[in-house]
């Protein structure tokens, strides 16, 4: 069993290491551009010029998902950081602060997670106009949440500890306590929900776009190439519709599993909305 | 009992109280004053006299508490304000679009609970077997699929090669076409969370299993068929339901998605379509009554919850908060 999981652990890592290395040399592997048109060419099923074949505007499929993966994994990465300097913040203060202060902030955490994400996202998305910079903004901020939420009872749990009873003791100050004593102590929690968040936000980003909220459709990324992939599809393209969608579920189930692998490594309880164990 | 239930009402006042203020400073946050959206390009030309009569009118010079207040208790009444785009009331659109997302959601709760429960109970009581295996990979691949390129998927097979089932609306013709209509967009909703659903029960049933109670169950010669129907399984349902009410709202969000790819003229497509269009009463309603909805949700869920379990009751009048 844990020879196994070892040996499918090396697989994905390789499988990420290569998928960075291909989507950032892109220039270099691919002869074609990926917003050049050609209109001679369009809709052409996978060849040996084109491996995945052209979209509906002639477009070299191929090349378009690796450009296409330059920016879903940095947004990916991106969302991912900004969630997680909110959620910890929210938490730490909440946790820290307990009493009142605490009480609130959870309820208006409740509030923000009672609306559906996608509705949330929506809503955001009206304020700001789309871009890349709006796409990581929405999602750093709709999926902050969950991470404050443990951060929280995390440090609820360490408050309680005799060793920060006893820094307290010889008279450490707060910040003292936050930088030195709880925060490090939360650095696993954070890196495993850092890890499964960017696969949240991969799959976030893939959605927005493809609902024609996202990326603009100019620059690809693999959510926006399937964004009109629906219409043609129905008329028998499938080549347009399953290479973006392979690369984002080959992608994200890599990162989920490392994630699952790493929480049992540092032998971490339940995570993330509560469900996986 | 009534201690439990009054408390986690009052927790569920406060979550919607907090929700609706949050709501109505997104409202404020909106492009344009609520003027201009009354009256369109005509403001501009409008003398002074007239804005500030206008703004007066419309109340906009009280404090921003009198302003909430008024608002959130239209709200109650019913009053959400006319669509932007065709002018129709909020309120008629939404009752409208209400009916087919419910039974969207129905219908993939049904996929839901069968398979899960179905494979959740299998791989907890045989596990490390080959089908617990094959489950756990089936349900690492569900997490990780994009629910809308697996509903593509599933039109490219049975609507585009096999030609069976339809891609888009409503059936009207009869129950056979309404349930072919139904089929696709439900699985898809249903089946997006279901490896959550399974991996709780499994482990769940699993842990219990291994209860010396259970021992004591089986030493006295009970079948094991009651075993795990009056014994292990109400240990593990518990857990199971509780995360069933926190997955409302991926529900509901899933369904946006869904409504969308199989044009399902329900609240999911509406609110998306009032999104792009600018249509702010719209999307401002399908938002509120989504949120009403998880809120009321999981208070039902936790009450059920505290009912069967007593347990789960201490936790919350001993303030710990959650």
């Amino acid at each position: 069993m844990r020879g196994k999981r070892k040996w499918f652990v090396n697989v994905l890592l390789c499988y990420l290491l290569i998928l960075l290395l291909v989507t950032f040399l892109a220039p270099v592997l691919t002869p074609y551009d990926p917003l050049s048109i050609g209109l001679a060419k369009t809709l052409q099923p996978p060849s040996a010029a084109h491996l995945f074949g052209t979209d509906e505007l002639g477009r070299d499929v191929l090349t378009r998902l690796l450009y296409g993966g330059r920016i879903s994994l940095t947004v990916g990465a991106a969302a991912m950081m900004m969630a997680i300097v909110i959620g910890a913040g929210f938490g730490v203060i909440s946790g820290f602060l307990g009493g009142v202060v605490d009480r609130i902030m959870m309820r208006i955490l409740d509030a923000l997670l009672s609306i559906p994400s996608i509705l949330l996202m929506i809503g955001i998305q009206v304020l700001i106009p789309a871009s890349l910079l709006s796409v990581v903004v929405i999602i750093g901020m709709t999926s902050w949440m969950p991470i404050a939420r443990l951060i929280r009872t995390e440090i609820l749990s360490l408050k309680g500890e005799t060793f920060i009873q006893a820094s307290v003791v010889v008279g450490a100050s707060s910040s003292q306590l936050l930088t030195r004593h709880l925060l490090p102590q939360c650095l696993p929690t954070i890196i495993v929900m850092s890890i499964s968040g960017v696969s949240h936000a991969i799959l976030s980003e893939a959605t927005l776009s493809f609902l024609g909220i996202g990326i603009p459709p100019h620059e690809p990324s693999w959510g926006n190439m399937l964004m009109g992939a629906q219409s043609y599809l129905l008329s028998g393209a499938w080549w347009i519709a399953l290479f973006p969608g392979l690369l984002i579920t080959c992608t994200v189930l890599a990162v989920t599993y490392l994630g699952d692998v790493l929480q049992d490594r540092f032998a971490l309880p339940q995570l993330k909305k509560g469900g996986r164990s | 009992m009534t201690r439990y239930i009054v408390s986690r009402l009052f927790e569920a006042m406060v979550v919607l109280l907090i929700g609706s203020i949050l709501c109505f400073t997104f409202i404020r946050m909106l492009p344009g004053s609520p003027a201009a959206a009354m009256y369109g390009d005509q403001i501009q030309k409008m003398s002074q006299a007239d804005q500030v009569r206008i703004a007066e009118n419309l109340g906009l010079n009280e404090p921003l508490y009198t302003q909430y207040a008024k608002w959130f208790i239209g709200v109650l009444q019913g009053e959400w304000g006319r669509s932007y785009t065709t002018g129709e009331e909020v309120k008629i659109m939404i009752a409208h679009a209400i009916e087919p997302t419910i039974i969207l959601i129905l219908a993939s709760a049904v996929f839901t609970v069968v398979l899960s429960l179905f494979f959740g109970v299998i791989t907890g009581l045989r596990r490390y077997s080959f089908l617990d295996h094959a489950t756990t990979v089936a349900s690492f691949i569900f997490m990780s699929l994009p629910s809308f390129w697996f509903a593509l998927m599933l039109m490219l097979f049975f609507s585009v090669y096999l030609g069976v089932l339809p891609t888009a609306g409503l059936g009207q013709e009869g129950i056979g076409d309404w349930l072919k209509h139904l089929i696709m967009p439900a699985f898809v909703l249903g089946i997006s969370h279901i490896g959550y659903y399974i991996r709780i029960l499994r482990n769940h049933v699993a842990v219990t299993q291994e209860k010396e109670f259970v021992w004591a169950l089986r030493a006295r010669g009970i079948s094991e068929k009651t075993i795990l129907w009056k014994h292990i399984f109400p240990n593990a349902s518990l857990p199971y339901l509780s995360f069933m009410g926190m997955s409302l709202s991926l529900t509901i969000a899933g369904s946006v998605v869904v409504e969308t790819l199989f044009s399902w003229p329900g609240l999911g497509s509406l609110s998306l379509k009032s999104a792009l269009a600018h249509d702010y009463p719209v999307l401002m309603a399908v938002i509120l009554l989504s949120m009403s909805i998880v809120i009321l949700g999981s208070f039902v869920v936790d009450l059920i919850c505290a009912w069967i379990d007593p347990r789960m009751r201490q936790h919350l009048l001993k303030g710990e908060g959650r």
